[in-house]
């Protein structure tokens, strides 16, 4: 079964970018338009997800607090999680390893740098 | 794999629209002197959005503008700066640049970058005179991205290049090769060519089937020359070479690639350079690049573990293991080690609290607002289909009655039955479709906060506007509509209505005037209301301008009369031509525009009080409440909005004018009478007025009656245009397919009006 990949970002052309490229590379992908909905749909699936990437500056929940909440139930404690980010300062790199996350990936990336970082992450 | 990028590009556009948008409108909301901390986030989101998105599909134009636009944005809402008047009208500026390059790449051109350098200088003086932080250097985040590779509005450089640019001109011999895998066909090499003539002079140039090599001219440094060049080329494809002696040589931190450096530089460039990294502690992250990339440099292991770290624009805060089985662990199969253990190293941290709270709200009423929970976006093509494809089925639905209806009703109860339902069913699908195309007014009421606002501003008037009924919805084909006629009409009402402060405390009003934007549905109709309360329509000065213009006038005229004359093409009252609205070229254009759509367009007006405009909008343009009338063999369709009474004359009714034709009298007033045979040159069966029957049809203020044979039924019609099918016919506005499956002509009332004139 193809593993799946839940990815959260408010910006419509993004998530299709990301959705798309994972797609084409054979992973399965779920879609969120902002923090609570990532958290909702990451909560209701029944299946098992093996990573999560989220944007950082998202409507509703941003991507640092979806993390802790994430990080704080015991179905998501090890799941690998990507923070997408236009911020690549030291700061906010501290913040995200604070929150929990897996590690980070700056924005503008391409599909493929993401598809390098996915599958040295998950394979 | 190859990804082609521009199949994002339209939800890219479509979604900046909606930035743009939310950000005007936000920005013309917020309070000055105490702003609200949940706009300003939501402002700032939303130029940080466009921003990310313009950067990841390529379009560095926009990245350059929202980058300084953000900065700048960030420290207002961080509160280190507060934001002023000025810095409100340079946002708004912005806006309305982003949206014209925006509105150039939709349409697969570049916009002219003279706006966004002269809006960028702009911004960085507001950012610099109340600066404590200097703004970032926005080359960081031009970064090109795959978007070019496909050569689809690719975005020059020309902006960062004459911004950055130092007045001396270099030389350079460029040389790269030609092979179909750089680029796949002449387009690409024209993009490429294009680009570096944006930026300087190309001579010298050699195309061979194999390489091209050329000379160019250029203000740009040899970084950003390669900057162009990644787009289509890898670095070391390309060979460039500065014939001019005084050009600096790219430094260590601009250039992309190089290895003749210290380990120091390498490290810091790329760090710049490549924005990401990794989470882990020094000794095994170094072990992680090492297995990971398989690759090292002669540097030590911290140079090592830093480069890495940034050279990949990612990174991770786990050992790569750890990881693996964390993986493992979630796939559903794995190992007997403890979860606890593995999940250690991903705890959350209690840390960052702060981070949830501000912008929360803000930008919830952002989404909520132009989103809607769950919607989705449908394009129009596929509605209007649908739209089309009830309209055959209501016409389908006809035919099966008419033919039910003469059979035996006892016989066939239940086919009847089933008919009656699914005329029911019919008729909800249809409503239902119908109103997918409805939208709320509210999308173009909300444009003229910001006309008022730049207008007051240049007439020197304190205006406010007021928006009742927004959400009244009607149908997008109209919105689009009526757009315009509503502009000139708040234009007009801003120019010539409203006063100036000064005039208006000598009349004793109120020295801030207020406009009025009213929306509701009326009957079968939207109503739409501009009023003002200024100095409303002068009576005296538009007789004597229509007398000036040669408009027949005269001194008893009622003031609906007058008013009237507004309308004449031509016809301005205005002592002085503003800018703000034009040379009396609007309202019969206003009138004209609203006829168009099947409205009508009403004044009332009291000097000094005020005036207000209203027009009347029919629902929807696709389907007609009409009155079908039979005129010998033929059918025809008055539109009913038009039809005030039918009656049959009695004797004495009818007379016959000389040179005028017959009038008929109803009570008391004589009215041409038209008849429909003679007009369309057909057969009636009747051809005396007496014997047929007479609908009385009002437009534009004229009354007549139309002589026809009978009146058949009232039906809800479903317009079909004759221009595309057929071509256009005077007096016709349209046809539609009847229950027998005849075609019906749909008359254009206004059309025989003006006929009877004649």
């Amino acid at each position: 079964m193809a593993k799946i990949i839940l990815a959260v970002d408010d910006s419509t052309s993004i998530r299709q970018m990301v959705a798309f490229t994972l797609k084409s590379a054979g992973y399965s992908v779920i879609e969120a338009a902002d923090g609570q909905e990532g958290l909702d749909k990451a909560n209701s699936s029944n299946d098992t997800i093996s990573l999560i990437l989220t944007d950082q500056n998202m409507p509703k929940i941003d991507g640092l607090t979806l993390i802790k909440t994430l990080r704080g139930q015991s179905k998501f404690a090890s799941t690998p999680i990507l923070m997408l980010t236009t911020e690549s300062s030291d700061d906010m790199k501290a913040q995200g390893k604070a929150a929990g996350a897996t590690g980070w990936l700056v924005k503008p990336f391409d599909p493929h740098k993401l598809l390098e970082v996915v599958k040295k992450v998950i394979g | 794999m190859s990804i082609d990028m521009s199949q994002f590009y339209q939800a890219f556009f479509e979604e900046t629209v909606e930035q743009l948008a939310s950000m005007e409108s936000l920005l013309l909301a917020l309070d000055l002197d105490s702003p609200d901390g949940d706009q300003l986030n939501a402002i700032f989101r939303a130029a940080h959005s466009i921003k990310g998105g313009s950067g990841t599909f390529g379009f560095n134009d926009m990245t350059e503008v929202t980058h300084i636009l953000e900065t700048l944005l960030d420290r207002i809402r961080k509160k280190e700066i507060s934001i002023t008047s000025e810095m409100v009208d340079t946002f708004l500026t912005s806006v309305d640049v982003l949206k014209e390059i925006l509105g150039a790449h939709q349409s697969g051109h570049i916009a002219d970058p003279s706006a966004s350098i002269a809006l960028c200088d702009k911004l960085e003086r507001l950012a610099q005179g109340s600066s404590r932080i200097p703004v970032k250097d926005s080359k960081d985040f031009a970064r090109p991205s795959v978007a070019q590779e496909h050569g689809v509005g690719t975005p020059t450089l020309h902006v960062a290049a004459t911004i950055n640019g130092s007045p001396a001109r270099y030389t350079y011999q460029i040389k790269f090769p030609k092979t179909p895998a750089v680029f796949p066909s002449k387009k690409h090499l024209n993009n490429l060519l294009e680009n570096l003539a944006n930026i300087g002079n190309i001579s010298n140039k050699e195309i061979t089937s194999k390489a091209v090599k050329l000379t160019l001219n250029a203000n740009a440094s040899e970084e950003e020359l390669r900057e162009i060049f990644s787009y289509f080329l890898k670095p070391k494809q390309l060979s460039i070479v500065a014939l001019d002696a005084r050009l600096p040589l790219a430094s260590p931190e601009d250039q992309a690639y190089g290895f003749f450096e210290e380990p120091e530089k390498i490290r810091a460039r790329l760090e710049e350079e490549q924005g990401y990294g990794l989470f882990e502690d020094p000794e095994t992250l170094k072990n992680a690049a090492e297995n990971a990339q398989g690759y090292g440099f002669f540097e030590d292991q911290e140079n090592i573990k830093a480069k890495l770290e940034d050279t990949q624009g990612y990174g991770f805060f786990m050992e790569p293991q750890e990881i693996k089985s964390s993986v493992e662990n979630s796939q559903g199969y794995g190992f007997f080690t403890e979860v606890g253990e593995k999940s250690q190293s991903s705890r959350p941290f209690p840390a960052l609290r702060q981070e949830e709270s501000p912008g929360r709200r803000a930008s919830d009423r952002v989404t909520a607002a132009s989103l809607g929970d769950s919607s989705i976006r449908v394009s129009v093509g596929k509605v209007d289909k649908m739209v089309n494809l009830v309209g055959e089925l209501v016409i389908t639905q006809a035919m099966l009655a008419e033919t039910v209806s003469k059979m035996d009703a006892a016989l066939n109860e239940s086919l009847i039955n089933g008919l009656v339902q699914l005329e029911r069913n019919t008729r909800d699908l249809q409503e239902s479709v119908m109103s997918v195309r409805m939208m709320p007014i509210s999308l173009v009421f909300s444009r003229f906060q910001r006309v008022v606002r730049d207008s007051a501003g240049k007439l020197n008037k304190k205006v406010q506007l007021k928006i009742v009924g927004e959400g009244t919805e009607l149908d997008k084909g109209l919105i689009e509509k009526v757009s315009d006629p509503l502009t000139h009409l708040v234009r007009n009402s801003l120019d010539h209505g409203i006063e100036t402060p000064e005039v208006r405390v000598a009349k004793g009003k109120n020295p801030l005037g207020t406009i009025t934007l009213r929306a509701a549905h009326q009957g079968g109709n939207i109503v739409i209301e501009v009023s003002d309360d200024g100095a409303g329509l002068n009576r005296e000065r538009i007789i004597a301008k229509a007398r000036e213009k040669g408009i027949p006038v005269s001194d008893s005229m009622s003031d609906a009369d007058v008013w009237q004359i507004i309308f004449a093409p031509g016809f301005s009252t205005a002592a002085v031509v503003t800018d703000v609205s034009g040379r009396g070229v609007g309202m019969d254009v206003v009138k004209k525009n609203i006829e168009s759509i099947g409205g009508r367009v009403e004044i009332i007006s009291q000097q000094d009080q005020g005036s207000s405009i209203t027009i009347r909008l029919p629902l929807t343009l696709a389907i007609l409440d009409g009155l079908s009338i039979a005129v010998g063999e033929q059918n025809y369709i008055l539109p009913l909005s038009f039809i005030s009474e039918s009656l049959q004359p009695g004797p004495g009714d009818i007379k016959d004018i000389s040179g005028q034709g017959k009038v008929v009298q109803v009570r008391g007033e004589y009215l041409p009478l038209l008849a429909l045979h003679k007009v369309f040159n057909v057969d009636a069966k009747f051809t005396d007025p007496m014997e047929g029957i007479l609908v009385l049809l009002e437009a534009e203020g004229k009354k007549v009656a139309l002589q026809v044979d009978e009146l058949v039924g009232q039906h809800q019609v479903v317009i079909k245009s004759l221009e595309t099918n057929y071509r256009k016919v005077a007096g016709i506005s349209g046809a539609t397919i009847m229950g027998d499956g005849r075609v019906a002509l749909i008359i254009d009332v206004a059309a025989l009006v003006k006929l009877s004139k004649q």
